[in-house]
């Protein structure tokens, strides 16, 4: 039986939809996609949970929605970055960086020296 | 933040919309993921329940999104007021108390407000009404003209007599009028033009002058059956013939409400003891100049007041102006108050006539 894939760590699903939709307008499942497929479906999101952090996340300001016409002619609603939420972004993206790098050094760090 | 609460209001408008959106947003999301799955070889049935499970529990995952939304609270609410009138409906003898002591409250504030309202608050309906204000206490008319010659803060000061009645005869038909005398300038200073006619011009309070008078748009009506052609017709006034010469607009009823009539006051130079005699005792308004300060109008008046108490025809007690009413009222900066003009009847509706709103001094 295959590992089972990691649990997104709390809060960093608002930072991956931030990102997925700061190159281009997306909606929903699009968003969803885009995620998998960036990280070789290693991140498995529970799809209906994307929703309520679509809404806070314009609730909040940092995305807008729009309706439009789908890849397949459809109508859909597509989410993009306002510019708040590009601030927002790069924060966390900063913060986040800051945290991998610091855990990183701590799982890196060898047997102390006895001779220091 | 202001952006956030706009959104929410949007939501508030469009809560069918809303849930209409929501809906359509994810049937589009299962479809897609439906698709996918046929496309990867998944049997169309399958395929369904496949995306559907994938999704996971739908109504769950709405309800956050409300929540998410901000409008969740909404739902709260609608159930937070069912609740409370079923409450209110099983003990109907605390509901009617509570609603009674809540309609007293709110009638009573409602009340007092409107009265401060007009009395304090309301500015009088008259143009740049800040720049008016009353001068002194009380002076006989005699005083008119010393400050038509010497006071450099005012644009105009005019005065108007006490409140008094005039016996008026229109038609045979007698009727007792509430009605003053002002000087010429009185319409002037308020910057109150009449809706017919004219108001007085300088002169017409000199001896000599035709008998005029301005009427109220009440008596107007009431009187003359509102006849557009009533200038150049006469009224009789305490038994002389005066001719009309101007209607005030409607609601024009200053200083007092109710007041019907103005005419000139007879300011007969050739007669000082009638012009000085405290019985003829007026109230100055005036119209500060724009760049007047209401404490530079105050110092002008009293360095003033010496030269009215040497004016009069008699000699005059040494400390004839002193009281410390004796002033052009400071601004309401130092005093809150609004400061009282001659008036003696008083109702909630004509309340701004009696009071003045001491007026704020341009600096």
């Amino acid at each position: 039986m295959p590992p089972k894939p990691p649990d997104l760590l709390q809060g960093t699903l608002d930072m991956l939809i931030l990102k997925a939709v700061s190159l281009a307008p997306m909606h929903g499942y699009g968003i969803l996609l885009r995620i998998q497929q960036c990280s070789r479906d290693v991140l498995q999101i529970q799809q209906g949970s994307l929703y309520p952090a679509l809404y806070r996340l314009e609730h909040q300001g940092l995305i807008a929605s729009e309706w439009g016409q789908s890849e397949n002619h459809r109508r859909a609603k597509f989410y993009s970055l306002t510019p708040a939420g590009r601030r927002r972004l790069k924060e966390e993206r900063d913060a986040w960086e800051t945290m991998v790098s610091a855990i990183g050094a701590v799982l890196d760090t060898r047997a102390l020296d006895p001779g220091s | 933040m202001i952006g956030r609460w706009l959104r929410a209001a949007r939501l508030l408008l469009g809560r069918r919309r809303f849930e209409r959106e929501m809906d359509e947003e994810l049937a589009f999301h299962l479809e897609r993921q439906e698709e996918d799955l046929v496309r990867a070889g998944v049997a169309p049935r399958e395929a369904r329940r496949r995306a559907r499970a994938m999704f996971g529990a739908v109504d769950g995952f709405k309800e956050d999104a409300r929540e998410a939304s901000g409008i969740a609270w909404l739902d709260q609410l609608r159930s937070d007021f069912a609740f409370a009138l079923r409450t209110l409906r099983r003990s109907p003898g605390y509901a009617l108390a509570a609603i009674g002591t809540l309609g007293l409250g709110i009638g009573a504030n409602t009340t007092i407000f409107s009265v401060i309202d007009g009395v304090l608050l309301r500015p009088l309906p008259f143009p740049e009404s800040e720049r008016l204000v009353r001068v002194g206490s009380g002076y006989p008319a005699g005083a008119l003209l010393l400050y038509r010659s010497e006071a450099r803060s005012y644009e105009a000061v005019g005065t108007y007599s006490f409140e008094s009645e005039f016996n008026l005869l229109v038609g045979g038909e007698p009727e007792r009028v509430p009605g003053r005398s002002v000087s010429a300038e009185f319409f002037e200073v308020l910057g109150a033009r009449a809706a017919l006619g004219r108001t007085f011009r300088t002169g017409e309070d000199e001896a000599g002058a035709g008998l005029v008078a301005v009427i109220s748009e009440q008596l107007w009506r009431r009187r003359f059956g509102a006849d557009p052609a009533v200038i150049g017709r006469t009224l009789t006034l305490d038994g002389r013939l005066r001719e009309i010469v101007g209607v005030m607009p409607r609601g024009f009823e200053f200083p007092t409400s109710g007041t019907e009539l103005w005419m000139p006051l007879p300011l007969d130079q050739a007669n000082p003891t009638a012009l000085w005699e405290s019985a003829q005792g007026t109230t100055f308004v005036g119209r500060l100049r724009p760049e007047v300060t209401v404490s530079m109008a105050n110092a002008e008046h009293r360095a003033l007041i010496t030269r009215v108490r040497d004016g009069f025809p008699w000699r005059m007690p040494d400390e004839f102006g002193q009281e410390a009413g004796n002033r052009v009222p400071p601004s309401p900066r130092r005093s809150a108050s609004g400061w009282r003009i001659g008036c003696c009847s008083c109702s909630a509706r004509s309340a701004w006539c009696c009071w003045w709103r001491a007026p704020m001094s341009p600096t």
